[in-house]
């Protein structure tokens, strides 16, 4: 019934969960080691802006993804945060494009 | 939960009560005061407008008593105190009255009852929102006795205005706008995260998404906006705040100068950033301004046409593309502020864009009426009227929404016309229309009809004949925010002709204003009266509609429903069904026209209850 | 479903509704966390309009191995939340009061850094004198959010401040503590004398109020799951399928303040 995807990973043994989540907690470790390592690193604004934001973004995923159990969860909170995401983007893009005709140094 | 045994307290039962029809009450009696309120303010900036510099009468002794002689010398309204009124008629107009009216206060107790659920999703909730709703209204009314008086920005309170107004004051009335807002916001929220849950959780069995009443769709895109487009206001409030108190630069930029002196910030900051965050929430918060107004307006047609909404559908989908297309059309209100030409000509294609759902809902509306039976009760004509009303409001905001034609007309006063017959004749019409309506559920009397018409005809008049002439002062290019009424910019050298026809309207429509209110005497009387001494409903279902909330008794106890509603049918199965019945309700199994479906006792009906 | 409204249940508050397979409070923190994206959007939708318009955008202001040893803190404790949700899905109560004050440990632990970093940004200081120099460092004897105003404010005013400006390149804290020689600076020769606070500038500014919020989240999150951890405990015995849904939900929002750093750390700290 409804409950069975999302208590799959809890009806497994203690012990492999923990095992998965020690997985889970070095990917993030890694990530973060990564996102220093780059911000370090000399390389032009914009690519390491880039690149950085990049492996935030993995890392952000893989939270939101399998700890809060994003892939396997009701269509209907999936639907409700991708219109979220939609505004999130237009929120985040378009006050930054009206400023188009001034920040001209930003818009090459 | 619980048992309830025991009977609450007064306390619990009345004042802290987590049921939604207490809280429902408690949002529109608290937001019809503020409502008063509003008013109140606007009646008396009208004075100023009308007789600038002149005393006001009987009021103005009250004014300098309150509120000391630097505000309202010898009872004459000071430019502060303009600015302060006009600010706070805005924010409390809608922010602690239309809002909480349309979406707390029906919001609440209709949508529960029309899903058929025993209560809201979350209750302790609920009641917080409201609470919390009533701490922020107190902080705004705090706000205009503290020195230096209440938020004196206009209720957009832009940057960096907003921050230099009041030097004076550490504290002044917009930093307790600020926490007021913060408040208000936080219980839109809980109150939004609230009805979601409840309508997508709670819909009694067999009421699928597509037999809700426009109502319940309404209010759920309603519910959306609120959620996702008031935390960004949140955010820009507690910069501003940051600004105001700690001295940081968020919207003050580099190099300002205030009284000659330049401030003594780091600058940097970004006077559009306001802007785009305020209007963030601010556009889409027209839209919950009118989508439950519509949802009432669609209830009490289809109850009073005797037919069915035409294009139930094609309303749904409607409202979910103004919600959805509400979010992307902001910086309309921003093509003069400096903002790049190509970003304006995006807003203005969404802004066009977004009219075409609004008039597929108007005309749906309209088509309705088409061969309907009308019963012309007081409901149905608030109803009926909203309908032109807002047209007139929708129409005349299409030039504000062409970059071009923007220039003549902003902030004059044909955009207080637009927004007004959007809102006043438009949304209060449509939620006068829903207190008729539903009164006789809530009380089990319903309202007098000749006063209810009465009422309403006043009414109707005085909008007009208030909002209308702002329509040509604002096209003669008089400004909304000026405190004299124009009388010193038509004076001017530079104005060669016009603003003559202007100045003398100013004085019309103050006394139409003022009309008005003594309009709404026969509302609060019969409000009142009506309580104790209206005539008693004989039935649970005094209008014979078909929705769910008239299956419930009345008032509906604690709990709502005697046993638990199943939906066979959709919303507004009106017409003639057999000798005597022109209409089905929602939870009614077989239709008298129909023969009876074969029924063998305990197996499912034959008209199978739909889940999904 | 048996919801009689003598009895007065709300449906679904312990178990999903079959047709959106939810219970109530599940779709309830979605949608608050919904609202919370909206909240930090626009707060970052702020950053990079300031960012983008700033002449100069200030770099590297923060200390990296601190913001690097918060993240991992945070990491970790989101990995004990959801740890011990799954000890009360196996029906270990013992197991889940343990993962679950590690959470609220960590927590206290990622605040208590913060607040050394907030602290030294306080006793950072910037002065700028009547013939136009101007240092970054720090004045004698630590003194917290000091300004010009309040040094003359009281009783005896100071003639004169000790200033330990930063060796050149170093406006950081955290980073190289050796300064360079020690100024005396009289205060009638002072125009501006300021802690590195939100009103230094936009940067600032806005790290205040991200990281300010972001700590506000610690707090709330602290004292649910704290308050889950303790008292509100006592609900596993009644009721424990809803008690483990709470958890799950105080999980979730617990997840989104960790979600929410994951981008702070690099826009304030590495970029």
């Amino acid at each position: 019934m409804s409950q069975s995807e999302e208590t799959r990973t809890a009806t497994q043994p203690a012990g492999s969960a923990l095992a998965r989540h020690k997985w889970i907690l070095l990917a993030l470790v890694a990530c973060t080691a990564v996102m220093v390592t780059l911000a370090l690193l000399p390389l032009g604004t914009g690519l390491k802006v880039g690149l950085v934001l990049t492996v935030a973004g993995v890392e952000a995923c893989l939270v939101a993804g399998v700890l809060m159990h994003l892939v396997e969860e009701r269509m209907l909170i999936l639907s409700i945060l991708v219109l979220t995401g939609i505004f999130f983007v237009s929120l985040l893009a378009l006050p930054i494009l009206s400023e188009v005709d001034h920040a001209r140094h930003f818009f090459k | 939960m619980h048992d309830h045994h025991a009977p609450p307290g007064f306390w619990r039962r009345y004042i802290f009560s987590t049921d939604h029809k207490v809280v429902g009450i408690q949002y529109g009696l608290t937001a019809l005061v503020f409502l008063f309120i509003g008013y109140g303010l606007m009646a008396l900036m009208r004075w100023q407008l009308a007789y600038p510099g002149q005393p006001i009468p009987i009021f103005g002794k009250l004014l300098l008593a309150v509120l000391g002689p630097d505000l309202a010398d010898r009872g004459i309204m000071s430019p502060d105190l303009y600015n302060s009124f006009g600010a706070m008629h805005g924010t409390i107009m809608v922010f602690l009255a239309i809002v909480p009216l349309a979406v707390g206060a029906f919001g609440n107790y209709v949508v529960p009852l029309q899903i058929g659920a025993p209560d809201m999703a979350f209750p302790r909730l609920n009641m917080m929102s409201y609470w919390v709703y009533f701490v922020g209204g107190v902080i705004m009314l705090v706000s205009f006795f503290i020195p230096g008086g209440a938020a004196k920005s206009g209720w957009t309170s832009y940057s960096p205005l907003a921050t230099i107004a009041d030097p004076v004051h550490q504290i002044d009335g917009q930093t307790l706008w600020l926490i007021g807002m913060v408040f208000l916001i936080t219980s839109s929220l809980l109150g939004s995260i609230n009805i979601i849950t409840t309508i997508i959780q709670l819909r009694a069995r067999g009421l699928g998404w597509m037999r809700l009443p426009f109502f319940v769709w309404a209010q759920l895109v309603t519910a959306f906006i609120l959620l996702l487009a008031f935390p960004p206001l949140e955010a820009a409030g507690v910069l501003q705040l940051c600004d105001n108190l700690f001295g940081s630069s968020f919207f003050l930029p580099t190099g300002l100068v205030v009284g000659g002196r330049p401030l003594e910030v780091s600058g940097g900051g970004s006077p559009l950033l306001w802007q785009h965050l305020f209007w963030f929430l601010a556009h889409p918060e027209v839209y919950v301004l009118i989508l439950p107004a519509m949802g009432i307006v669609a209830e009490v047609l289809a109850n009073n046409t005797r037919k069915p909404l035409f294009g139930y559908k094609s309303l749904v989908y409607s409202a979910m593309a103004i919600g959805f297309i509400s979010f992307l059309v902001w910086a309309h209100h921003m093509y003069l502020t400096g903002m790049g030409t190509k970003i304006s000509t995006f807003f203005q294609t969404t802004t066009m864009l977004i009219s075409i759902p609004s008039v597929i809902i108007l005309t749906t509306l309209m088509l309705t009426l088409w061969g309907g039976s009308i019963r012309f009760n007081t409901p149905m004509l608030f109803a009926l009227a909203f309908l032109p009303m807002f047209g007139i409001g929708g129409l005349t905001g299409l030039p504000l929404g062409f970059s071009a034609t923007d220039i003549q007309l902003h902030d004059t006063y044909y955009v207080i016309g637009h927004f007004h017959y959007v809102v006043a004749p438009g949304t209060i019409f449509a939620l006068f229309a829903g207190i008729y309506y539903w009164y006789p559920k809530v009380t089990g009397r319903l309202m007098n009809d000749f006063w209810g018409k009465v009422h309403f005809a006043l009414s109707l008049v005085f909008m007009n004949l208030v909002f209308m002439p702002m329509f040509i002062q604002g096209l003669e290019g008089m400004h909304r925010r000026m405190y004299d009424g124009g009388a010193t910019y038509a004076a001017g050298p530079d104005v060669a002709y016009g603003l003559s026809l202007g100045l003398k309207l100013n004085i019309g429509i103050s006394h139409a204003a003022w009309l008005l209110g003594l309009a709404q005497v026969p509302f609060i009387v019969n409000f009142f009266w009506s309580l104790f001494r209206g005539r008693k409903v004989e039935s649970d279902n005094p209008w014979q509609a078909t929705t769910l909330e008239w299956a419930t008794p009345t008032p509906p106890p604690h709990g709502n429903f005697l046993e638990e509603p199943v939906v066979c049918r959709g919303p507004y199965e009106y017409g003639p069904v057999g000798p005597g019945r022109d209409f089905v309700p929602q939870h009614l199994s077989e239709s008298p026209l129909e023969p009876a479906p074969v029924h063998v006792h305990g197996r499912e009906p034959l008209t199978r209850p739909q889940l999904v | 479903m048996h919801a009689h409204a003598a009895s007065m249940t709300i449906p679904h508050t312990v178990t999903p509704r079959p047709d959106t397979g939810l219970y109530n409070a599940r779709l309830g923190i979605w949608l608050f966390l919904a609202s919370e994206v909206m909240l930090f959007g626009a707060l970052f939708s702020s950053y990079i309009l300031l960012r983008v318009g700033a002449s100069e955008w200030p770099q590297r202001q923060l200390s990296i191995p601190l913001g690097t040893l918060n993240t991992l803190v945070l990491i970790l404790s989101s990995i004990s939340v959801v740890m011990a949700w799954l000890a009360l899905k196996h029906k270990e109560f013992g197991r889940f009061k343990l993962w679950q004050g590690a959470t609220v440990l960590l927590a206290l632990l990622f605040l208590t850094v913060k607040a050394f970093e907030y602290h030294d940004k306080f006793t950072h200081y910037y002065v700028q004198t009547r013939d136009g120099r101007s240092w970054t460092g720090h004045l004698e004897g630590k003194p917290f959010n000091l300004t010009l105003a309040r040094l003359q404010a009281g009783a005896t005013p100071p003639t004169e401040i000790v200033f330990h400006p930063d060796a050149a390149g170093h406006g950081r804290t955290g980073g190289k503590t050796d300064h360079a020689e020690a100024l005396r600076l009289p205060v009638s020769e002072l125009v501006k004398l300021e802690a590195f606070g939100p009103w230094r500038n936009t940067f600032y500014a806005i790290y205040f109020v991200l990281t300010g919020l972001h700590a506000l989240h610690v707090i709330g999150g602290i004292l649910v799951l704290g308050y889950f951890w303790g008292p509100g405990s006592r609900m596993w015995f009644r009721e424990p399928e809803r008690f483990t849904n709470r958890i799950e939900v105080a999980g979730l929002y617990w997840h989104f303040v960790e979600l929410v750093w994951i981008f702070l750390f690099p826009t304030l700290y590495l970029l």
